[in-house]
């Protein structure tokens, strides 16, 4: 179940130029540089989803320990770690009591009041709807790989995001 | 208007701001990402409608402005990384100048190193949410001898039920349990590259794969051939003894170093010998088999980002215990910052183990002066220097006849003294709770971050740290 195209992919990645074909296995991959190059990102998409900095860390770092479990089959790794922490996070959010009870950073807003501002109703969106919301503007995923992601069908994502936007518009 | 067009005028009037938002938010994981408070008074609304009112005008070309900034400043950033990105400099094995005469790391193999987990151990420092740290050690074996060394880090401590279920810790897949307290170790296999150490084991989850990450890397570049610290991030100050321990009950340190330019680390390191007395200690020091005892009488130097073992004549201290905390080694080491920033660094990542109350230790140095200490709030750290022969502190009541380790640290040319006493380490069991219990042979520097004073009668040295500065860098 790994995801072979989902997120857009950087063509110059030299991670994953390393694979020469997309239906090899990605066995030689580089999992130190992986790391190094794309650790901070995803805990962003991870953090955004579970509004907790160290849920989100660890969800980065189990989809990397998942990675090397499975590095051996898998075809496209970045790709296997978006979809790792994409459904590690949405099943955090989705396990609300137990998500509540996490310790969190303290606050430390960003210096941009419309940023912040921004981020605010992003986080007070519903669970399902910031989700969409970040994979769509924070990941650039299409529609089609969002409900890939999400297991949603297409109408809902797109549903879902207009809700979410419709929201967030009339906030603003 | 279809919903698909709507949605679509949706994205494009939104989605600049939403990318920007996402951008700064995002991107940078020392900003919170938590909803803020939302119960916004009546007046907060209407004044924060009335400010959106008069910034809508502005907020196309805000959010298109903070895009470009936004990517600037990734850009930026990128190429500053690239920059400062560390590299690896072969051959520039540095031996610090100092009055010590230099010996040459021992060159293990280059490509696959073998690691046997020895050790794992946490201690809680406060309650769930707050840090823990947790220590592993390693041996890594090679043909001639056995060097060891240390990964530090610092986890952070999640509620009971969020922590993982599997205890097993994961060395880049395989299987590696990591037993606290002593218990059966298991040989896993290291590559190069390898950053895959998790430590979800006894409940600790890791803050920072990086963490271990950097710290895997460090073990390959310190007992690699000439190379020189990664860009490592945080100064690490942890004592354990291997396993086994008789006959090589080595102690083994590591740092990390928050700044490697302008500090200098220079420590020396002593075996134990099980309880042993200070007399046999230093008489087998001196007529011991080298390679029996590894660590004897070596001293580790990292100066300017770079490793060396060296060997030192200023032994200081030697610690034996005849209980189990005899497990604990000796360290006499001097660390010699260039600022106080470093000292502060080095707080956040030594043993923890000071308590959230006044402390205050009395030690009688082995030249007869006495030494009292007195130190409030939790803290840090420590370093070198003095043997001690008695001590006590009011902590426990406790005294002991059987030594401890003073230590000074000097900053900007002021030598600052900590001490270190065997009634902390049995203090920390006696306190209790889980994270307690696993401290068990992790020697246990205690340390004054809000230093009130130290005094030293007798004859000897009377120092005078600056205490406010450092309160104020420390933290408390």
């Amino acid at each position: 179940m790994l995801a072979t195209d989902g997120p857009p992919l950087d063509p110059l990645d030299p991670l994953l130029r390393r694979s020469p074909s997309a239906a090899a296995p990605a066995a030689d991959i580089d999992l130190d540089a992986l790391y190094r190059a794309h650790r901070r990102r995803l805990s962003g998409l991870a953090a955004a989803v579970t509004l907790d900095r160290a849920v989100a860390d660890d969800i980065v770092h189990d989809a990397f320990a998942g990675l090397t479990r499975h590095v051996a089959s898998v075809r496209d790794p970045l790709a296997y770690l978006h979809r790792s922490v994409v459904n590690a996070a949405v099943r955090t959010i989705q396990r609300r009591n137990r998500a509540r009870s996490l310790p969190q950073r303290p606050l430390q807003p960003s210096t941009i009041p419309e940023v912040d501002e921004t981020w605010q109703m992003v986080a007070a969106l519903p669970a399902r709807q910031r989700v969409v919301v970040v994979l769509r503007f924070w990941e650039d995923y299409s529609y089609e790989q969002i409900a890939e992601a999400l297991g949603l069908p297409l109408g809902t994502v797109k549903s879902t995001l207009h809700r979410a936007l419709s929201t967030l518009k009339e906030q603003l | 208007m279809t919903d698909l067009a709507r949605l679509a005028d949706l994205e494009a009037e939104l989605g600049a701001r939403l990318r920007a938002a996402f951008d700064t938010v995002l991107a940078d994981d020392s900003v919170t990402v938590q909803p803020a408070d939302r119960r916004r008074s009546e007046a907060g609304h209407r004044r924060a409608a009335a400010s959106r009112r008069s910034r809508n005008g502005w907020l196309s070309l805000a959010a298109a402005v903070m895009l470009i900034a936004g990517t600037a400043v990734g850009l930026i950033r990128r190429q500053q990384a690239s920059v400062t990105a560390p590299a690896s400099v072969p051959g520039s094995n540095h031996v610090d100048p100092s009055p010590v005469s230099a010996v040459r790391v021992p060159q293990p193999p280059a490509t696959v190193g073998e690691f046997e987990l020895t050790s794992l151990s946490a201690e809680q420092t406060g309650p769930d949410g707050e840090d823990r740290s947790a220590h592993v050690q390693y041996v890594r074996r090679t043909g001639d001898g056995v060097l060891t060394g240390w990964i530090g880090l610092v986890a952070r401590v999640v509620p009971a039920e969020a922590r993982i279920e599997s205890p097993n810790a994961t060395v880049h897949g395989a299987p590696a349990w990591i037993e606290p307290e002593g218990g059966p170790t298991r040989r896993v296999e290291w590559r190069e590259g390898d950053v895959m150490l998790r430590l979800r084991a006894h409940g600790l989850s890791t803050t920072e794969l990086t963490h271990v990450a950097e710290a895997t890397r460090l073990i390959d570049t310190t007992t690699g051939p000439g190379v020189t610290l990664p860009a490592p991030e945080r100064l690490s100050f942890h004592a354990i003894p291997s396993a086994p321990r008789p006959p090589t009950g080595a102690l083994h340190l590591s740092f990390i170093l928050s700044d490697p330019a302008g500090a200098r680390v220079v420590v020396q390191v002593l075996p134990n010998w099980y309880g042993e007395t200070l007399e046999s200690l230093e008489a087998r020091s001196t007529t011991a088999n080298p390679r029996q005892v590894l660590a004897n009488g070596r001293t580790v130097v990292i100066s300017d980002g770079e490793v060396g073992w060296i060997q030192g004549p200023d032994l200081v201290a030697v610690f034996g215990q005849p209980s189990r905390e005899a497990d604990v080694l000796a360290v006499a080491a001097t660390i010699e910052v260039s600022d106080l920033t470093h000292l502060a660094t080095l707080r956040q990542h030594v043993v923890h183990g000071a308590r959230q109350r006044p402390l205050t230790d009395r030690a009688t140095l082995s030249d007869g002066t006495s030494l009292e200490i007195r130190a409030a709030g939790s803290g840090p750290v420590l370093c070198v220097g003095r043997h001690v022969t008695a001590c006590s502190n009011e902590l426990t009541g406790q005294r002991s006849d059987l030594g401890g380790v003073a230590y000074s640290v000097r900053i900007d040319g002021t030598p600052w003294t900590f001490a270190w006493v065997p009634g902390h380490h049995r203090l920390r069991g006696s306190e209790g709770g889980a994270g307690l219990e696993m401290v068990t042979d992790v020697g246990t520097w205690f340390a004054a971050p809000s230093l009130v004073s130290v005094t030293v009668d007798g004859g000897g040295t009377r120092f005078t740290p600056a205490v406010d500065e450092t309160v104020a860098l420390l933290g408390g």
